[in-house]
């Protein structure tokens, strides 16, 4: 989510909100004779509240398992999760007096700041990478079905070269669409030759030898494993170069293809993109959110015995 | 053709089931949000099993009560009203300390636990905040009826403590009888054993009790002034500190700081010095060296005076006359009795020499041992400094009765708030309890269940 002016209340909200917790914390610890306790009654003000944003910030992963339910807009629970879980963070800090205590506590707070930390760096990502996503990878697709995308991708390619070839069974519309694929949409590629049907070049094999011989020491190994290093597809301008010698050393009649070809390249280099950028995207949950429920959890415990000794 | 790409056709290439399929990143946040809490929920489950409550402690136990850290149950006792909370209760406290009220004036007595903070570490127990002891003091209510003498308003020794009470009387004097002029005392190449030129320090005549250096001017014997202190017999080190009889100056002693150049001589005929006690004793001295003497040298009862040569004018002087040995100790006394109460001993003593009684009075030295009743002072913590450092006006008092202990504004040249100063809250000089009136405890534990319980995972009896 983008951190935009659609913040601005939450922004301004929690600014106030800590300012007057922390005016608050200031006279309640100049005042206190043994310095900030959490067990005080301001102690507690301070722990229960902070405790409720965490609760609330916890709740987000809930609203997403029911997404039909009618309990506000997942825009507002996302705000909420994001602002009202920073402030838990000074909170709590306020209730322990900026003391680690014992070995819960001293869990409990540091799951509390590791939580808050990877969110904020969540928090900058999601703000950055969509933009940086959009423009850098226009050929996205869901994440989910990258490598079912880039089979089609490599199906196409071979399309493509038996078009060139002369064969019947040649072009996108060859590709036989598996028995268990009849869930999908459509099941070939998403790129179609526009007006259909088969098309033949007229080329005799030995002018074609290079694109085969290119497609199958080069290409293919380079859609089979395009995160194998050392293939210079993988790179914008050295694949440019490579695709730029390859014309010149076919008729200009085969050049169509070569440039199918070369764009079926670049899709692959953007899923590439798109799924390395996705990891950094949502790694950092796999901190987040298992911390956040042991956080909770632990919490939830620590606030028993807290009261009751 | 080249390719083209419709919205259309990008559908169609996606599996519409693709969301329920378990993706790596999906699966590896899946199981680490099962196991994590999980992991969490047995440790806690463990501890409680163990009846271990070590973890959910809210900070290490002072080191005073670090033995009881696995044994919550000790301090933290249901009260009988109590329904769900297990504070720790003043009764625990009193099962090992019976703290003595603070005055019987006061009108309530606080809670241990509000003094006294546990759970912070290793620090002190006694070292209580300002406000702690503010929340009486700084507006002092005492007990319906009873007549206090107590500033009522004190928060912090910085703002606004009082100065110390000794000063704040209309005229305040040391009451010592004992004449002693500092300033003579301290002045450059004073005349010292032997007609010797000494520089006297202060720990010359002032030590506390537990000091073991040598006196340099406490012996009768004639002793040279450079007299190294490493001279002195070898004594075994403290082993404990801080050592409570190092904390107060003693009483100089005149056999240990003033006899080497005091002399107590009563008669040119005796180089022997007459002992520094009670007028008693010091007259059946004189009389018994007195009878010694004559009955050494009968010859001395006949008494020839001396021809005086100077004004050959002047009358003859009365003829020789011969005296019992009773009749000449008795005169002999009464000289030396008039040199010692006359000068020697008035001196240093106030003496009241009475017509009609047989010796005279000496007044008792009133010495001021303690100054400060109602705070606690340590002289060996302040070693290191010069003593006139503190007490000034020692270099140049030529009264006794001047006072020269050294006002708060000394003290708050290093007891001060901050870093850069030492201590200044209320408990580095005053006490709470009256320990004077401290009861014995029941004695209640076992070390060696106690350290079953910190060294084992299972304690005994669990």
């Amino acid at each position: 989510m983008r951190i935009d002016e659609t913040h601005r209340v939450w922004l301004i909200a929690s600014i106030l909100i800590l300012g007057a917790a922390t005016a608050v914390y200031v006279i309640y610890a100049l005042a206190a004779p043994h310095g900030p306790s959490g067990g005080s009654t301001i102690g507690l003000v301070f722990g229960f509240t902070g405790f409720g944003f965490m609760i609330y910030a916890g709740l987000l992963g809930a609203r997403k398992k029911v997404p039909v339910m009618r309990l506000g807009r997942a825009q507002a629970w996302m705000r909420g999760h994001l602002w009202l879980g920073l402030l838990a963070l000074p909170l709590i800090l306020f209730h322990g007096g900026f003391h680690f205590g014992g070995p819960l506590t001293s869990i409990l707070l540091w799951l509390l700041i590791i939580t808050v930390l990877s969110g904020v760096f969540g928090a900058v990502l999601q703000h950055y990478l969509p933009t940086i996503m959009l423009e850098r990878v226009p050929m996205e697709t869901i994440y989910d079905e990258i490598d079912r995308v880039r089979e089609q991708l490599r199906t196409e390619a071979e399309g493509f070269i038996a078009e060139l070839s002369g064969g019947g069974g040649g072009g996108p519309e060859a590709v036989e669409v598996a028995a268990d694929d009849r869930l999908l949409a459509g099941g070939a590629s998403a790129m179609r030759p526009r007006g259909g049907g088969s098309i033949q070049y007229g080329l005799a094999e030995q002018e074609i030898e290079p694109v085969r011989s290119f497609f199958e020491t080069e290409m293919l190994p380079f859609l089979q494993a395009p995160d194998a290093k050392g293939s210079r597809l993988g790179d914008d301008t050295r694949a440019v170069a490579a695709f730029t010698k390859l014309r010149m050393l076919v008729p200009s009649v085969a050049h169509p293809v070569i440039a199918n070809l070369e764009n079926l390249c670049e899709e692959e280099r953007q899923l590439t993109r798109q799924a390395r950028l996705h990891k950094v995207l949502h790694t950092w949950l796999l901190l987040h959110i298992p911390l956040s429920l042991a956080l909770l959890l632990l919490s939830v415990f620590h606030a028993v015995i807290a009261l009751r000794y | 053709m080249p390719r083209v790409r419709t919205t259309k056709a990008l559908a169609q290439r996606i599996d519409l089931n693709y969301f329920k399929r378990q993706i790596p990143l999906r699966r590896w946040r899946f199981w680490l949000c099962l196991l994590l809490p999980l992991a969490s929920f047995l440790w806690i489950g463990w501890k409680l099993a163990a009846r271990d409550y070590r973890p959910y402690s809210s900070g290490p136990l002072s080191a005073g009560h670090v033995l009881l850290t696995r044994d919550c149950t000790t301090c933290h006792v249901a009260e009988k009203n109590a329904v769900f909370t297990e504070h720790a209760s003043d009764k625990a406290c009193k099962t090992c300390h019976d703290g003595p009220i603070h005055q019987t004036i006061q009108v309530r007595e606080p809670e241990c636990g509000s003094c006294h903070i546990e759970h912070r570490g290793a620090s002190r127990l006694i070292a209580t905040s300002n406000q702690s002891c503010a929340q009486c003091h700084a507006n002092l209510e005492t007990a319906p009826g009873s007549t206090t003498r107590y500033v009522k308003t004190i928060s912090a020794f910085n703002t606004d403590h009082p100065e110390m009470a000794i000063f704040r009387a209309t005229s305040p004097k040391d009451p010592v009888t004992i004449k002693v002029n500092h300033y003579v005392h301290m002045k450059k190449n004073l005349l010292g054993p032997n007609g010797q030129k000494v520089d006297l320090e202060c720990k010359d005549c002032h030590r506390q009790p537990a000091s073991r250096e040598a006196w340099k001017y406490g012996s009768t014997e004639a002793m040279p002034v450079s007299t190294p202190a490493a001279s002195a017999p070898a004594i075994k080190a403290d082993l404990y500190a801080p050592d409570p009889s190092r904390a107060l100056m003693t009483m100089p002693k005149f056999t240990e700081a003033c006899s080497a150049c005091h002399l107590l001589q009563f008669d040119k005929r005796f180089a022997e010095q007459v002992p520094h006690d009670k007028p008693e004793v010091v007259r059946a001295f004189v009389v018994k060296k007195l009878e010694a003497y004559i009955a050494a040298h009968p010859a001395e009862l006949r008494e020839q005076p001396e021809e005086d040569r100077r004004l050959p004018s002047r009358p003859a002087p009365p003829a020789a006359r011969v005296v019992t040995p009773a009749q000449w100790v008795a005169e002999r006394t009464k000289e030396a009795e008039s040199l010692l109460w006359g000068k020697t001993c008035r001196q240093c003593h106030s003496i009241t020499i009475t017509e009609g009684q047989p010796l005279p009075k000496v007044a008792d030295a009133n010495y001021t041992l303690r100054w400060l009743p109602r705070a606690r002072f340590d002289h060996d913590a302040h070693r290191g400094f010069a003593c006139a450092s503190c007490h000034p006006n020692a270099l140049k008092s030529q009264d006794s009765a001047e006072l020269l202990l050294p006002k708060l504004a000394t003290c708050k040249d290093c007891h001060a708030p901050g870093p850069a100063h030492v201590e200044s809250r209320c408990f580095e000089c005053h006490a709470y309890h009256d320990w004077s009136k401290r009861k014995e405890v029941t004695p209640t534990y076992r070390p060696s269940v106690l350290h079953a319980q910190v060294s084992s995972p299972n304690p005994p009896g669990q």
